[in-house]
């Protein structure tokens, strides 16, 4: 008898522990749901998206859209860590909700995220050929924001380039990608943002650089210094933020502080335009006309419409004697003088003024900005958005 | 093998044990790190990231017991508040106010005053109830209007104004600016003036904001620059429309505007002018002015012109070298003079970072000492206002940092602005009247409409500091301020200014600042020069510093100062003086003591008398 029970409990226990295993493999390849997300939203999502797919969605699919319904909603915390749960998982959503959660985090001042996010999406979206080119200009164009405000426009550059290249490029692009050096940056929206994105995370270096700067650039010179000073002691290498300090001196007019800085840290401008701008005021300052010639020439292959440098570089070979080439910077800072209060226009899509402008490009040999101007202009005139390009 | 085992676990337990131990007195979490070792950045962003204005505070300076301002309004008889038919629209038109006169034109020693004034926008009409005004100073503390009396009624919107006698008759006479038709009133030494006309049959009526007289060649005859700004109508004035503002519409850029060229009027001599603007090269240069100021900034008796233009790049004219193959003023005909635009080969057109500015006002004097006459210009709200320092042969580099006179202006949108010395101590301070161009208090960003006006005193090492608002009354107060003119109205030897405004009455502050330093004022009279004596050069031998001053034309905004010199004594009460005249005659005086002085070219200095309380 004692044998019989046991040779009936064995079947009973191996289904029990299939079922078992099969509910821990089912639970296992699906994620918990986020904090804050009931199971009662969940399967609401999910039942809609099932009647309207006739299929069943993945987890992915219901936290996505359960996502964005949160965003439109206005409840951005629990829509971003659905979106962070769903890019982890699933390859088709993954990606979209890299790019969903980057605009979000920007939304809620998650400044280091949202480059996070996006640079990742940037990064795999080209392997992706459910990815389409709007896509990738969107998150091009989010993270050129984000670049704008910290005014890392060395960084920003190569965005814009390629929001060019897709054909998603909008006058306000190009104008920023033409004339970095020429349109306000120091704008009191700019300022505010990094101030919130601060608070969100106080220890991120390109956000205190970026305050250091609107500091600077607001007159709150005591204020920038001592936080710059500050700042570079904790990276003494980081050439943004040494460009950033030395500008605060330079607009203290502080030249024996300015140049301790450079003494002590003997900075390599690399790729930073304001580091190779301060470089040159410097060696106009101290009249070593050919470093400063030097350190402009640089920066004007980098930022071809930087009227500082065509002013420095005019001086600078003024100085050495080079009177022609002295002219040439001269009447090419003057036309770009010209040009910067005119960009204003170029946002009010007047096609005139486009022309305009890209005819001044044009007698100071920016041919590059001529061109894309002109090109922007007819597109204005023939009221198409922006340029299109197909799909990939 | 049993032993062995035994050992070895026992080992490993001894061994994990005294792993476990060391373990346990180390630390978990990081050393607190010794106050000093490392800079709190989190404390530093937080107090970089309050609200709190004591940067501006320390900006501010201390408290200056000495200097003081005492307001004259319409319980002193001096009652004007200026017409721009200020509207919902914010049409250009409306922004930028007038200017003011400070000159005696009834030669009884006293400065009198007149004020320009606007009109209604698109209903032109003759019968203008705004008229532009004149008030007659009585001793410093009363003023009568006499704008009737005078015949000086004109219809129009008036803007900027000039004085100099360009008939040479011993009255000053007025040029008037306007949107449409500039005026040209002679004084006929009675207490009247008769218009004379001035548009010759090529002249194009213009928006003309700032105007200079000044004898550009030393002939002894007065010519006139007459700035202009916009290409824009009176009658059918733009609109900006804007759904986000309140009533519809926003403040247009001049960016979308054209600028147009000045105009030049040469003094033929006999009453009249000949139109010069582009036989002298000046036609080639549209601009957007706003400013104008004539001086001899390189010191060779033949003046510059330098024009402050909105968002573009500033013009200094230079007389062309190539006129008669020199510059020596008294061998080249007017009709043989031509200009060149020099102005960034010269460090002046525009600011150190190769940006044009907004440049309204300018003022002109020799702020450190050096010996030649430095610029400053206001500019735009949320950008600084401009220091060029004059390094002497026409080369000029900007200042504005580190002379306290840059970020304190950051947050202010300034017009008229005059170097004047305060307190007498024989060092040009600065006078910087504020207002926006219009109401912007609804944008997302508001930005203030009136502004605090701003006083910087001079601190005599390339230097100032604002002590506007540690003053009281007027400077903490808040304003439209447009156009300002200095002058000694009351004949204490303390320079006073007189302040235009949109919206509110304009203002008559009187110098009272209690301070012993005295001053030597000079009216010069010019007999081979110019009567009026454009372009003297005085020398004030104070010690430890010589003070330079020069009658200039033009200078502040659409205003014109009286036409004396004055310096600050310091501790001294009498002191040499050399002038240098535009004709080239030289004259010194050994011993000038503190006072009011006329000083006729090659005969002598003579003791001004104001004329006494009738």
């Amino acid at each position: 008898m004692k044998s019989n029970s046991a040779n009936r409990l064995i079947p009973v226990f191996t289904i029990g522990l299939v079922l078992l295993a099969l509910f821990l493999w089912k639970n296992s390849s699906e994620t918990p749901l986020p904090e804050g997300i009931s199971s009662e939203d969940y399967e609401s999502v999910r039942t809609s998206l099932k009647k309207a797919t006739g299929t069943e969605p993945t987890q992915a699919e219901v936290l996505f859209t359960l996502a964005k319904s949160l965003e439109s909603q206005g409840d951005y915390d629990s829509a971003g860590r659905c979106f962070e749960a769903v890019s982890g998982s699933d390859s088709h959503y993954g990606l979209r909700a890299l790019l969903e959660s980057g605009k979000l985090q920007i939304k809620l001042n998650h400044a280091t995220a949202a480059e996070s996010s996006l640079r990742k999406f940037l990064e795999y979206a080209d392997q992706d050929p459910d990815i389409k080119n709007s896509q990738i200009a969107e998150a091009l164009d989010w993270l050129k924001y984000l670049m704008s405000i910290e005014l890392r426009f060395e960084e920003r550059t190569p965005l814009l380039k390629k929001l060019h290249e897709l054909g998603y490029a909008k006058p306000q692009h190009s104008l920023q990608y033409l004339f970095p050096h020429l349109l306000l940056w120091n704008s009191v929206k700019g300022r505010d943002k990094i101030r919130a994105c601060l608070q969100e995370t106080p220890g991120d270096p390109h956000l205190l650089i970026a305050h250091g700067r609107y500091l600077t650039g607001a007159g709150k010179l005591e204020d920038s210094r001592v936080l710059l000073e500050a700042l570079v002691e904790k990276i003494p290498t980081n050439p943004a933020c040494l460009a950033a300090l030395l500008e605060c001196h330079f607009e203290r007019n502080d030249w024996n502080s300015f140049e301790a800085v450079l003494t002590k840290y003997k900075p390599e401008d690399k790729e930073d335009w304001l580091l190779m701008l301060m470089k040159g005021e410097y060696a106009l300052h101290e009249q070593h006309w050919e470093q400063a010639a030097f350190h402009f020439e640089k920066l004007l292959e980098e930022d071809r419409g930087n009227v500082t440098a065509s002013m420095g570089l005019a001086q600078a070979y003024q100085e050495l004697g080079q009177n022609e080439k002295s002219e040439q910077y001269r009447q090419q800072t003057r036309v770009l003088s010209r040009i910067r209060p005119q960009l204003s226009k170029l946002l009010k899509d007047d096609p005139e003024s486009f022309a305009e402008i890209a005819q001044q490009c044009e007698s100071i040999g920016y041919d590059d900005a001529a061109r894309i101007l002109r090109l922007q202009g007819a597109l204005i005139g023939q009221q198409v958005p922006f340029l299109t390009a197909p799909e990939n | 093998m049993r032993l062995a085992w035994s050992k070895s676990w026992f080992c490993l337990a001894i061994t994990g044990m005294g792993a476990v131990l060391l373990m346990a007195g180390c630390p978990q979490t990081e050393p607190e790190k010794e106050s000093g070792e490392e800079p709190d950045l989190g404390a530093l962003l937080k107090s970089s990231l309050l609200q709190s204005q004591e940067s501006v505070q320390n900006q501010l300076g201390h408290r200056d017991l000495k200097l003081a301002f005492r307001e004259l309004g319409a319980e002193n008889g001096f009652e004007f508040t200026r017409f721009d038919d200020i509207s919902a629209r914010r049409r250009i038109l409306e922004t930028n106010g007038g200017g003011v006169a400070v000159f005696d034109y009834d030669r009884d020693g006293w400065l009198d005053l007149y004020l320009t004034n606007g009109s209604p926008i698109g209903e032109f009409s003759v019968e203008n109830n705004h008229p532009s005004k004149i008030f007659r100073n009585r001793f410093g503390t009363h003023y009568r209007e006499l704008t009737t009396e005078a015949n000086l009624m004109q219809p129009g919107f008036d803007t900027g104004c000039a004085v100099g006698d360009y008939n040479s008759d011993g009255f000053p006479d007025l040029y008037v600016a306007a949107i449409g038709e500039n005026h040209l009133w002679v004084n006929n030494g009675d207490g009247t003036f008769e218009e004379q006309a001035l548009q010759t049959a090529d002249q194009v009526e213009r928006w003309t904001t700032s105007v200079a007289f000044a004898d550009l060649n030393s002939d002894g005859i007065l010519d006139i620059y007459a700035v202009n700004y916009l290409d824009e109508s009176l009658e059918t004035p733009t609109v900006c429309p804007n759904s986000q503002s309140p009533d519809g519409f926003e403040g247009c850029s001049p960016a979308l505007f054209q600028g147009v060229p000045d105009d030049l009027f040469w003094g033929d001599g006999e009453g009249g002018f000949h139109h010069a603007t582009n036989d002298a090269g000046i036609g080639r240069h549209p601009g957007k002015g706003l400013g104008v100021v004539i001086a001899d900034l390189d010191q060779n008796r033949s003046p510059e012109i330098y024009v402050a233009n909105d968002g573009e790049p500033n013009f200094l004219f230079v007389r062309n070298q190539s006129d008669s193959g020199t510059t020596d003023s008294n061998s080249s005909k007017k009709s043989e003079l031509s200009y060149e635009e020099v102005g960034l080969l010269c460090g002046l057109a525009l600011n150190e970072r190769g940006y044009s500015q907004a440049s309204m006002g300018i003022a002109c004097g020799d702020y450190d000492g050096n010996g030649t006459q430095d610029l400053y210009l206001t500019h735009f709200f949320g950008d600084t206002n401009t220091l060029y320092a004059n390094l002497g042969e026409l080369k000029f580099v900007e200042r504005t940092r580190g002379s306290g006179l840059g970020a304190s202006s950051r947050n202010y949108l300034g017009f008229g602005t005059t170097f004047f010395d305060a307190d007498n101590d024989g060092w040009l301070d600065l006078f910087v009247a504020n207002g926006h161009v219009d109401d912007r208090t609804w944008m997302p960003v508001p930005e203030d409409y009136r502004m605090y006006p701003q006083l910087f005193l001079n601190e005599r090492d390339g230097h100032f500091k604002e002590i506007g608002q540690s003053l009281e009354g007027y400077f903490s107060e808040q304003w439209i301020g447009r156009g300002v003119a200095t002058g000694d109205l009351n004949r204490d030897g303390f320079a006073d200014l007189v302040v235009s405004h949109q919206l509110d009455p304009s203002i008559i502050l009187m110098n009272e600042t209690d301070s012993r330093h005295q001053s030597i004022t000079l009216r010069l009279i010019g007999t081979e020069s110019h009567r009026d004596a454009f372009g003297a050069i005085v020398v004030f031998q104070t010690t430890p510093q010589i003070q330079t001053r020069e009658l200039v034309g033009g200078g502040s905004f659409q205003s014109a100062s009286a036409l004396e010199v004055h310096a600050g004594l310091g501790t001294e009460s009498m002191i040499p003086i050399e002038i240098r005249w535009p004709s080239g005659n030289k004259q010194q005086f050994e011993n000038v003591s503190a006072g009011d002085w006329v000083v006729v070219e090659n005969q002598g200095i003579y003791s001004l008398i104001a004329r006494p309380g009738e």
